[in-house]
């Protein structure tokens, strides 16, 4: 081990000797490189964050929207009136002279055809209900103790019964 | 794997635009409820109104109409709408289709759809279609339904003069609603459960 320049008469191995001895030193320019390497990465990181922050919010905005799109489009489908012209309800009213009937109820496209919905109310041996409709174009029929399908014999008969039973027309406007 | 989320998510929220209608679920047998829930959201791709083709699905449910039928309905229904559609051209609001449609199948042109529309360049066609098909379906024939409707329509008739002309051939002696009539009882082709 040698302890100092001195003991070395080698002027080459001494300043060898004396280069060693400093270490090796980075250069500032190494340093630089580095720490801004560091910088960056730290900068990516960032960006990457807010990315992932922007994704998720952009991901939940479109899953909202989707959702409330499909409500309103549900909210429509349970109006359950598809030749409306979207102006104000007006009462309409339904009557059926019939006796001899425990039940009369009245579907058709502004119900969903659900004999359930819209029952309608007697008096002697008249049945009627009004209902609010939307100026629009409506097939429908009465049902008679839950079986009987029946046209309503003061409207328009439908042209386009697909299934074998009366069905009538009624052309609300405004 | 942001991209997959955000790519999962998008299809999740588009997706529930075109989710199954739960009264074609609740309503139908899961094979039917399919199978018109694949011409309903055929039909909406294609910028068609839907909502007649849920009804038809209904209503052959409510009349006790077996599944093969009232598949049937409704993809008759829906290529109505098409030809309708085109017809009308573009923009064309879904009351002119829906009319359309009915007047198609009872039996009108698509000429006759056209000059209508050509009478009437601004105004809805809902209702002269309505009535020229309801005409039909009281049992007049097309030429001169078409006839009665047309010469209306050439005159710029409001909506309650073809109303008025429809409901003179439906009760001549009377006006809807009141008249109440005994009416014929006719059982429904299968009864509803």
């Amino acid at each position: 081990m040698l302890d100092s320049e001195d003991r070395i008469d080698d002027p080459v191995v001494a300043a060898v000797v004396a280069e060693l001895k400093h270490g090796p030193v980075p250069s500032l320019s190494v340093e630089d490189r580095v720490i801004g390497a560091l910088n960056r990465d730290l900068k990516s990181q960032r960006v990457r964050s807010r990315l992932h922050l922007l994704a998720r919010a952009a991901a939940v905005l479109l899953l909202l929207s989707g959702s409330i799109a499909a409500a309103w489009l549900g909210s429509r489908r349970l109006a359950g009136s598809p030749e409306t012209t979207g102006s104000a309800s007006q009462p309409v009213r339904f009557t059926l002279q019939a006796s001899g009937l425990r039940r009369v109820a009245v579907v058709g496209d502004f119900n969903n055809w659900d004999p359930r919905a819209t029952p309608m109310r007697r008096h002697g041996g008249t049945w009627d209900i009004t209902l609010p409709l939307r100026p629009g174009r409506y097939r429908y029929s009465f049902v008679a103790d839950d079986q009987k399908y029946l046209a309503d014999p003061v409207r328009p008969p439908a042209g386009d019964d697909d299934f074998g039973t009366p069905t009538s027309v009624i052309t609300v406007v405004n | 794997m942001v991209t997959r989320t955000i790519l999962l998510l998008s299809v999740f929220g588009f997706g529930s635009l075109f989710a199954q209608d739960s009264r074609l679920q609740t309503r139908l047998p899961a094979d039917v409820a399919n199978q018109v829930q694949r011409l309903v959201d055929s039909a909406a791709q294609h910028g068609l109104p839907t909502e007649p083709l849920v009804q038809k699905a209904l209503e052959g449910q409510s009349k006790g109409a077996d599944g093969g039928r009232i598949v049937a309905a409704v993809r008759t229904l829906s290529g109505q709408l098409g030809e309708a559609s085109t017809t009308l051209g573009p923009g064309a609001p879904e009351a002119d289709v829906v009319a359309g449609a009915a007047c198609l199948k009872a039996g009108a042109t698509p000429e006759m759809i056209t000059e209508l529309r050509r009478l009437r360049p601004e105004q809805s066609l809902a209702v002269p279609l309505g009535v020229l098909s309801d005409l039909v379906a009281l049992g007049v024939d097309v030429p001169k339904a078409w006839e009665q409707v047309h010469s209306l329509a050439a005159s710029h008739g409001p909506d309650t003069e073809f109303l008025a002309l429809r409901d003179r051939v439906s009760s001549p002696n009377s006006k809807p609603p009141p008249g109440p009539v005994q009416p014929k009882l006719v059982p429904s082709a299968n009864p509803p459960p």
